[in-house]
């Protein structure tokens, strides 16, 4: 074999040498050219942000914004060997994709664009849907320290705080400065909306990643029918169109209840932890401008007239609902609603996201999906509507995590306005927008809808709080367990009341009565006041 | 037509009625199972006991190939809980099934540990949710959780009782004389328990060890509780199958209950001769 290749051990150690010399020259070279690649879609003067679709600058930062700090904040702790090699989030499996999943086309996912302008890697641990509190309170009870970051319920932050499972992120706040309540830009109500979402007795403990304010959702085939809106208006009197009262919603449910056919007149949720969300709607709104549910005092005020009134509306309720409606959770009812099985119902933000939505090829309902305030009572100074606002993630820092200030940047640069916005208007996930800037973002508002933004700008300004008190499981619960059983028809809207009350007493005294009040004098400060005239 | 004619036609009547309404969830399960997601949901004439339009889709779904319709996709796929599953349910009845039968024939045939079958039962006495703080603790300690052997080892102390209980049973229903003879036969103790005793109790092995095992595979909220992420088992991740574009994801429940019930169902028909035997042993006593 005169002409074949003689390998002696000289000669390939020098071609391995050659290999690997020129691999390592070129390593840099490859690297360089990729960030020079990611850098020549950015805007001028912009040091970050999504590259590649239409609009990408819109999403970009200049160093002094909050992302632009995030970022370099991160990038600074990496260099100095303080930030950690990955940062381990646990979120509702539902709401991965719209980190991991790229979008628009041509984008990078979330995920990539922050380890790639950081090098930290971001390792999301789905949680099953509904188990969120579960999930923390195993690893804060048993010091797993298996998340740097916990995604739950925002009025667990109570809770959290108390048990000493997350931190106080006051001086991360100080130091990097969110700009959370920028009047352009951020959280609805400014100061006060940032204290609502994020803080718990005066101090920051978590980072909104949400926008849960539940918002009604009608059918327009239904609404727009002549014939519908003829036999309406002939038995009750009025024209048919979304309710602005109680009265007329329950009225506008039963005439298009026809479980026969397969429609149900409406389909808020009255299942077991979300149940009690529409039983608030119709409690908080028996007062003007507010029926709260304790007074200054914190002496709960459940147990009267207006509390009676609204369970006993609340119980009749089922009467235009699923027979199956105490068992039915959220994906029940977009099921439902997405197989065009009911009128109307009230619910995340996001359901015209997903269900009216021509790329879900399975919805019956794309293209004759409406949104309309929540409804509500008159008193004598006008129409007072109110919806809450529930579950709605928010993101908080472990008191286990090693690296709790790169953990907060993450949820900085998460939680600010540009990335938000491009992250919500993905349809891959639950992250819903919340934002003055996500509202007018077009991307949102083509995802989610023009007429469904506005009116959720306008739900949430109608927006009352849960209870995020200490104790805020507890108190739930109890008027949550006394609501079901009142559905159940095992005890009357009273009876259901009287033992909320008692309970509500029982958590009060081993909460502590002081702390209490000041949750609630926090909490009631962010109510709002809007009544709406008459004929709105 | 006589009166035990009759009496037959009631009998079956009465079997064919009470098997079909124990059977109608899981030919429900198979029959959505391979229904497309617009017949999920189907109601009133729509709805249908069987497929319109049949379709491997729910199966393809779960393992990670997205079907024409079913848009959202899976951030993780059926493979990994159904090894998660198989490991921790197998290797906990392992678990209990050898220190329950050992301790049973020891209590069995020597009386030693007078207190153990009340010990024993104690695991059961209190309602798992009231343990598995403490267990949760001791886990994160030991280094346990999201492993399939933390899963397994739980499982084994869980299923104990039950393994236990059952196999002493058993024991106390075999006849001594047997063994005895076989000693005077000069076998030792050990070559006894080995050669003689344990194949006799093949069938009682059997049915416990079935039992066991459908205990384990069918959990749910201890694997809740002590998994996170990689060794998350079916009934865990069937919960997480739902999504916001079309809520419940039915047909993939299905398609992976119908996947799940296999292997509870080949260990049936495999040791069907044993289970029979095991399910009447003792029933006739000298």
């Amino acid at each position: 074999m005169k002409n074949s290749p003689h390998f002696t051990r000289r000669r390939f150690l020098s071609a391995a040498a050659r290999t690997t010399a020129l691999v390592a020259l070129s390593s840099p070279l490859v690297l360089r050219a990729d960030r020079a690649r990611a850098s020549a879609g950015l805007a001028q003067g912009m040091v970050g942000g999504p590259t590649g679709f239409a609009g990408a600058e819109r999403y970009q930062y200049g160093a002094d914004t909050p992302e632009g700090r995030a970022v370099e904040a991160a990038k600074a702790l990496k260099a100095a060997g303080k930030a950690p090699e990955r940062i381990v989030l646990g979120l509702s499996d539902g709401s991965i994709g719209q980190i991991t999943q790229p979008f628009p086309e041509g984008a990078p996912s979330v995920k990539d664009l922050w380890e790639q302008e950081t090098g930290i890697t971001l390792d999301i641990v789905g949680v099953p849907n509904g188990q969120e509190f579960t999930k923390v309170m195993q690893d804060v009870s048993t010091k797993g320290g298996g998340f740097d970051i916990y995604a739950v319920e925002w009025n667990r932050l109570g809770d959290l705080a108390e048990t000493g499972g997350i931190v106080a992120l006051d001086d991360y706040v100080a130091t990097h400065r969110p700009e959370w309540d920028d009047p352009e830009r951020g959280y609805v109500n400014g100061e006060a909306g940032v204290s609502l979402l994020n803080g718990y007795r005066g101090s920051v403990y978590g980072v909104s990643l949400d926008g849960d304010f539940q918002t009604w959702n009608h059918r327009t085939d239904l609404f727009n029918n002549p014939e519908e809106q003829k036999a309406f208006a002939d038995q009750h009197g009025y024209e048919l169109a979304p309710p602005s009262t109680w009265e007329q919603h329950d009225q506008i449910a039963a005439f298009f209840h026809r479980p026969d056919e397969g429609l149900f007149g409406s389909t808020d949720l009255r299942n077991q932890g979300w149940g009690y969300t529409n039983w608030y709607q119709r409690f908080v709104s028996m007062a003007s401008p507010n029926q709260f549910l304790f007074d200054d005092e914190g002496t709960a005020l459940i147990n009267g007239e207006a509390g009676w009134a609204a369970t006993e509306e609340y119980i009749k309720s089922l009467a235009h609902h699923s027979p199956d409606a105490i068992s039915w959770s959220w994906p029940e009812q977009y099921g439902n609603f997405g197989n065009g099985g009911a009128a109307m119902t009230c619910a995340f933000s996001n359901l015209p996201k997903f269900l009216d939505n021509p790329a879900n090829e399975g919805s019956k309902v794309t293209g004759k999906v409406g949104s309309h305030l929540p409804p509500g009572r008159m008193h004598d100074d006008g129409l007072v509507r109110r919806t809450v606002l529930w579950l709605n993630l928010t993101a908080c820092v472990s008191s286990q995590s090693e690296h709790p200030e790169a953990a907060y940047l993450l949820l900085q640069w998460l939680g600010s306005s540009r990335i938000y916005s491009w992250m919500t208007a993905n349809p891959g996930g639950y992250f819903d927008p919340f934002q003055l800037a996500n509202f007018a973002d077009p991307l949102v508002r083509e995802t989610y809808h023009d007429y469904h933004m506005d009116v959720v700008r306008e739900s949430v300004r109608r927006t009352v709080p849960t209870i995020n008190y200490p104790g805020a499981t507890a108190f739930h619960n109890a008027l949550d367990e006394n609501l079901v059983a009142a559905l159940t028809g095992s005890m009357t809207a009273q009876e259901a009341m009287a033992n909320t009350e008692r309970q509500w007493k029982r958590i009060t005294r081993r909460v502590g009565e002081d702390k209490l009040v000041d949750a609630i004098k926090a909490n009631k400060s962010a109510w709002p006041d809007l009544v709406d005239p008459a004929a709105t | 037509m006589n009166r035990s004619l009759s009496f037959d036609i009631f009998r079956y009547a009465a079997i064919l009625t009470f098997l079909a309404i124990s059977l109608i969830p899981t030919v429900w399960m198979i029959s959505m199972a391979f229904k497309p997601i617009a017949e999920w949901q189907a109601s009133g004439a729509d709805l249908t006991w069987w497929p319109n339009n049949p379709t491997l889709d729910n199966f393809r779904f779960i393992f990670g190939e997205s079907g024409s319709e079913l848009i959202v996709a899976l951030e993780r796929t059926a493979g990994r809980p159904i090894l998660a599953s198989l490991l921790a349910a197998s290797f906990g009845t392992l678990i209990a099934m050898g220190a329950g039968t050992a301790a049973a024939y020891g209590l069995s045939r020597f009386g030693y540990g007078g207190n153990l079958p009340l010990a024993l039962i104690q695991l059961r006495l209190f309602p798992p949710m009231a343990v598995m703080i403490p267990v949760m603790i001791m886990w994160a300690f030991l280094g346990l959780i999201d492993t399939w052997y933390g899963l397994a080892l739980i499982y084994g102390i869980v299923t104990l009782p039950f393994a236990f209980w059952l196999m002493k049973t058993f024991f106390d229903d075999m006849p001594r004389e047997i063994e005895d003879a076989a000693l005077v036969e000069g076998c030792s103790r050990w070559r006894v328990f080995l050669r003689i005793t344990l194949p006799m109790m093949r069938p009682a092995l059997a049915s416990s060890a079935l039992f066991v095992f459908i205990l384990n595979w069918s959990d749910y909220l201890i694997a809740l509780l002590l998994t996170t992420r990689d060794w998350v088992t079916i009934p865990v991740y069937m919960a997480s199958l739902s999504s916001s574009m079309t809520g419940q994801l039915y047909g993939a429940k299905a398609a992976l209950g119908l996947i799940a019930a296999v292997p509870p169902v080949i260990m049936g028909i495999a040791i069907q001769k044993q289970l029979v035997r095991g399910l009447t042993f003792g029933a006739l006593k000298e």
